[in-house]
């Protein structure tokens, strides 16, 4: 008994660290922009913690909801994601920022509809995996449609140039079908073309082309591409083990572009070293292993597909973060869950923990 | 609810297939902690100092100075492009073929050159060198499509001061230059701030209203690697450009002032008696405020310093003369108002006066005869002013030449005024220490001796004989407006004080004035043809006690000429300009000056016409401003 109730409270406590570190680091990295660009050096912490603040009750409002829902819902929710990511292209109501276009405005709330869409592929593939059981190895019903029709949404979102979070959510695909007993040749099969169309599209795509690159050597274009990398590891280096404080990074004063969102973990590793990096990869950590644990003991094959999928979405997305930041994957638009600034991205993770907590109070009933 | 969702279903090889997964997450992370070792702590001190040596360099953006228009709106100072031209020494390949291209193309000398690298030898590397300021269009071309085969060699574009009627106005608006170390310390005490290199306002309107025609530097903020390379811009923050002055001077009436001064020595100035506001200020010889304030070279500049005239000194302000007989009504106001005389009291004025065993002559060998005060100031008599001013005193001639605003500073909003002298028997004892002559009364009755005062000065004197009793504080700015044209400032007339001398008084020496233009024996009655009633006093200041006085100033050498005044008002009815010219060592004060005024009362008051001949302008202002000045039909005066 007690073992188990420690895992909610691990994972609350967990989460809820790297909301709270979050919330500092993007002050410390954004007040002196703010305070250039709008004159007020709250003006992205105040933001930023109205959305925590907002996800927070949305984890509580997730775990409250019973997950069979996402059952039930599964095809609605899909469509509307499908539908959202599509009115990013109607004038009025989609519009850009920082180059690609990636945004929706509803009334005053205005977010990225490709961190909702992620959700709404796990809870199909979460379904569909588990209603196909019996079928799993057949090529028709048990793997092409649980490729195709996430392949859909994330053709979308690679059409709006979000490389990252395509590649992520492919990730995710994967790593789901390959869990639900999929059979190998095919995944295989489907990686090989994917691999195949992953490289007719960089090569096709001259930015794509650019940052990989970039990410072989960055030093090759120090002052124009290759820029926002080699500060990335000059802020991580001149941290060292311990870090150079709170507060006292030279690197995201102009020089680190995006350090309040992307690249928040080079900040860290200059303000806190070593010893903070390797405390938000141990949370990281942490967050996977419950999340497997409430996988692995959920009380029914769709509870355990979906916690599979959403721990691996928040723990993907976070490593392959990590990655790019560190210079061990080429770069793509990618925030740290919980920790980078963005409201959409941060409240979709908070929801994605929300119903984990929701499968393991019903596995708990039981 | 279907059984496949439960949990006894799940499939055999999801355990085993969930622990790779994990596996691979496990591998990933442990990639990543090991990267993390490496950036962190093996690297770190490679990664620390190339993160020291991250920095942003300001590369400066000077704001376009303020304009600066006439008192009806016609631009008189604005700001074009010019092209400089720079160096950066370290992407020069070939030292020896830039340089032989360099001077081939530019009027520039190998000395200049390597001077200019020399003095900023303590530069941040890659930080360009400028050699030479403000290109002619011709070197520019030249450059430009030479540039490719000089590698380190640019051009940058810059806000240039150019004068639209350049020489014309050149003492009052002044020039621009370089700041000098001294000023740099001065400002820096005064808070402003400043840096080496910074152009600011040298002379002139554009020295004495440097902060507000300056406007707000921009920049952009460069980041430079550890090599001093420019990595990129991070910050552009746009200049924002000084304000605007709306002089009160009327850029005809200057530009006719300084035409008809063209081959002469001396000053003209002009005011509006109403409101004390400059009409017109001009100081011959003039120098060319366009060259000044860029293309000097350092040849160009010695010929201005060492030229005999000082070319730089504005006479207006700065010439210190005897006011000579223009300070006749001022003496002649002491005494009627002290009661010496009355206006119907005849003196004996004969060709001399003799005192303390002394002739003191008169300028007419003839002499006067008999006359009143009123034909002494028409006639210009010397005896009649020597006799009253040994009744009147020294020091009661002090106190009115004080009274007149004499000896002291007009305040005009211009660098280094002089105060003029004004002499007094206490004067003489502090200066001298020794007791005042009577015979020095005599001199200074008839504005000769110690007496000095300044064009301005004795113009402010009669600004006040105009309008009847107020001596006005003299007005160059009228307005200062933001770029935006938002009134900052709007200069009403101020009082320097009251005459405090009886309306009667005054206007006996109008009308003395008046007799000088318009009376049998005026001494400049050929300015009564004007088309307006001119009132005035001509002077002729001594330079040297002469041996022999003549008519033909020829015969005498130029240094011992005397100065020629002339100083007056019109119309005299309803004074709306009132004029004072000085021609140095011009000779007759109605033969050299007279005339000067007579075309500044023509300027200001006649009928709207062309421009005078000789006026270029010195520059190709392109909204035809001096043609806007000619078309200025029917403005009300």
């Amino acid at each position: 008994m007690t073992r188990i109730r420690d895992i909610d409270r691990v994972l609350i406590i967990s989460t809820l660290l790297l909301v709270v570190l979050g919330v500092v680091m993007v002050y410390s990295t954004s007040y002196v922009v703010a305070m250039k660009r709008f004159g007020d050096e709250y003006f992205f912490v105040k933001k930023h913690l109205t959305y925590a603040v907002a996800g927070v009750v949305l984890m509580i409002a997730a775990s409250r909801v019973p997950y069979v829902l996402y059952r039930k819902m599964a095809y609605p929710i899909l469509i509307a994601a499908a539908v959202f990511l599509i009115l990013i292209y109607i004038p009025g109501i989609g519009f850009s920022a920082g180059g690609a276009r990636r945004w929706i405005r509803l009334g005053p709330v205005a977010f990225q509809p490709s961190e909702p869409a992620k959700l709404a592929v796990i809870f199909f593939l979460a379904y569909s995996l588990a209603a196909k059981r019996d079928l799993i190895k057949t090529f028709s019903p048990g793997f092409l449609p649980n490729v195709l029709i996430p392949g859909v949404i994330i053709g979308l979102i690679m059409f709006e140039t979000d490389l990252g979070t395509s590649l992520a959510l492919a990730s995710i695909v994967f790593l789901m079908i390959f869990a639900a007993g999929v059979r190998l040749r095919y995944i295989l099969g489907s990686l090989a073309l994917l691999g195949l169309g992953l490289w007719f599209v960089v090569h096709n795509f001259r930015y794509m082309m650019d940052r990989i690159l970039i990410f072989v050597d960055p030093w090759k274009d120090p002052e124009g591409k290759g820029f926002q990398m080699i500060q990335s590891f000059l802020a991580f280096g001149s941290g060292g083990i311990y870090g150079v404080g709170l507060g006292e990074g030279r690197q995201k004063l102009f020089f680190l572009p995006e350090a309040h969102t992307d690249f928040i973990l080079s900040v860290i590793g200059e303000e806190l070293g070593l010893i903070g990096v390797a405390g938000v990869v141990a949370f990281f950590v942490v967050i996977l292993a419950c999340g497997m644990k409430v996988a692995m003991k959920a009380k029914d094959l769709h509870g355990q597909y979906l916690a599979l999928g959403l721990t691996f979405m928040v723990v993907f997305q976070a490593a392959m973060n990590m990655g790019v930041v560190m210079g061990l994957l080429p770069p793509k638009g990618l925030p740290l869950p919980f920790i980078s600034y963005g409201g959409t991205s941060l409240m979709v993770n908070l929801v994605a923990i929300g119903i984990l907590l929701n499968i393991y109070i019903r596995e708990n009933e039981a | 609810m279907s059984g496949s969702y439960f949990k006894d279903k799940e499939p055999r090889e999801l355990k085993g297939r969930v622990y790779a997964a994990v596996l691979l997450a496990g591998v990933f992370f442990f990639l990543l902690a090991s990267r993390l070792w490496y950036l962190q702590v093996f690297q770190h001190s490679h990664f620390h100092e190339l993160s020291l040596n991250n920095a942003t360099r300001f590369i400066k953006a000077p704001a376009p100075r303020g304009l600066i228009y006439d008192r009806l709106g016609v631009k008189v100072a604005e700001n074009r492009p010019g092209f400089d031209l720079y160096i950066v020494p370290e992407d020069v390949k070939d030292w020896d073929r830039t340089r032989r291209m360099l001077t081939g193309l530019v009027e520039i000398t190998a000395e200049d050159i390597d001077d200019k690298l020399e003095k900023s030898r303590r530069r941040p590397p890659f930080q360009a060198v400028m050699l030479k300021q403000d290109l002619t269009w011709e070197e520019t071309a030249k450059i430009e499509s030479f540039r490719f085969e000089m590698p380190g060699v640019l051009l940058d574009v810059a806000p240039k001061r150019s004068y639209v009627f350049s020489e014309a106005v050149s003492h009052v608006l002044g020039y621009l230059g370089e700041i000098s170390e001294r000023e740099l310390k001065e400002k820096e005490a005064a808070g402003e701030k400043y840096s080496p290199g910074d152009i600011v306002g040298k002379y002139g309107l554009e020295k004495y209203f440097e902060k507000e025609l300056r406007g707000v530097e921009g920049g952009k903020e460069v980041e430079v690697d550890a090599m001093g390379r420019q990595i990129r811009v991070v910050n552009w923050m746009p200049p924002y450009p000084g304000n605007d002055l709306r002089l009160s001077i009327d850029i005809k009436t200057q530009v006719a002032a300084w035409a008809a001064m063209r081959d002469k020595v001396g000053a003209v100035v002009a005011m509006e008696p109403r409101t004390g506001r400059i009409l017109a200020m001009v100081s011959s010889p003039s120098f060319d405020s366009n060259a000044l304030s860029s293309r000097m070279t350092q040849a160009e500049w010695r010929a201005v310093i060492d030229n005999p005239f000082n070319v730089l000194n504005n006479r207006a302000i700065q010439g210190q003369y005897p006011p000579a007989s223009t300070y006749k009504p001022i003496h002649a106001a002491a005494a009627l108002e002290e009661g010496i005389i009355a206006p119907w009291t005849k003196i004996f004025s004969g060709p001399s006066f003799w005192f303390a065993g002394r002739a003191y002559r008169d300028w007419k060998e003839e002499g006067h005869g008999h006359i009143n005060v009123h034909k002494a100031i028409v006639q210009s008599s010397d005896t009649f002013f020597y006799q009253v001013g040994l009744m009147l005193g020294v020091d009661r001639l002090a106190e009115y030449s004080r009274k007149f605003g004499f000896g002291s500073k007009t305040g005009v909003p211009l660098q280094g005024e002089k105060s003029g002298l004004v002499p007094s028997s206490e004067w003489k004892k502090k200066a001298y220490k020794t007791r005042w002559y009577e015979g020095e009364t005599i001199s200074v009755s008839v504005g000769q001796g110690y007496m000095l005062a300044t064009p301005l000065q004795l113009l402010n004197a009669y600004a006040a004989i105009a309008n009847g009793g107020t001596l006005w504080k003299p007005i160059l700015v009228d307005e200062i407006t933001t770029p935006e044209g938002k009134v900052l400032h709007d200069q009403e007339p101020e009082k320097n004080g009251e005459l405090g001398v009886s309306a009667k008084t005054m206007e006996h020496v109008r009308k003395g004035l008046a007799g000088v233009t318009h009376e049998d024996g005026g001494t400049a009655r050929f300015l009564r043809t004007a088309g307006f009633k001119i009132a005035g006093k001509t002077g002729t200041a001594q330079v040297a006690r002469l041996v022999k006085r003549t008519r033909d100033i020829e015969s005498i050498p130029y240094k011992l000429r005397d100065h020629a005044w002339f100083a007056g008002f019109a119309p005299y009815d309803d004074p709306q300009i009132a004029v004072v010219v000085i021609v140095e060592h011009g000779g007759f004060g109605a033969s050299a000056a007279a005339p000067v005024a007579g075309e500044v009362f023509k300027a200001y008051l006649g009928a709207p016409g062309e421009l005078p001949a000789g006026l270029t302008a010195g520059s190709d202002a392109e909204d035809g401003t001096a043609a806007s000045v000619a078309a200025r039909t029917g403005v009300p005066r």
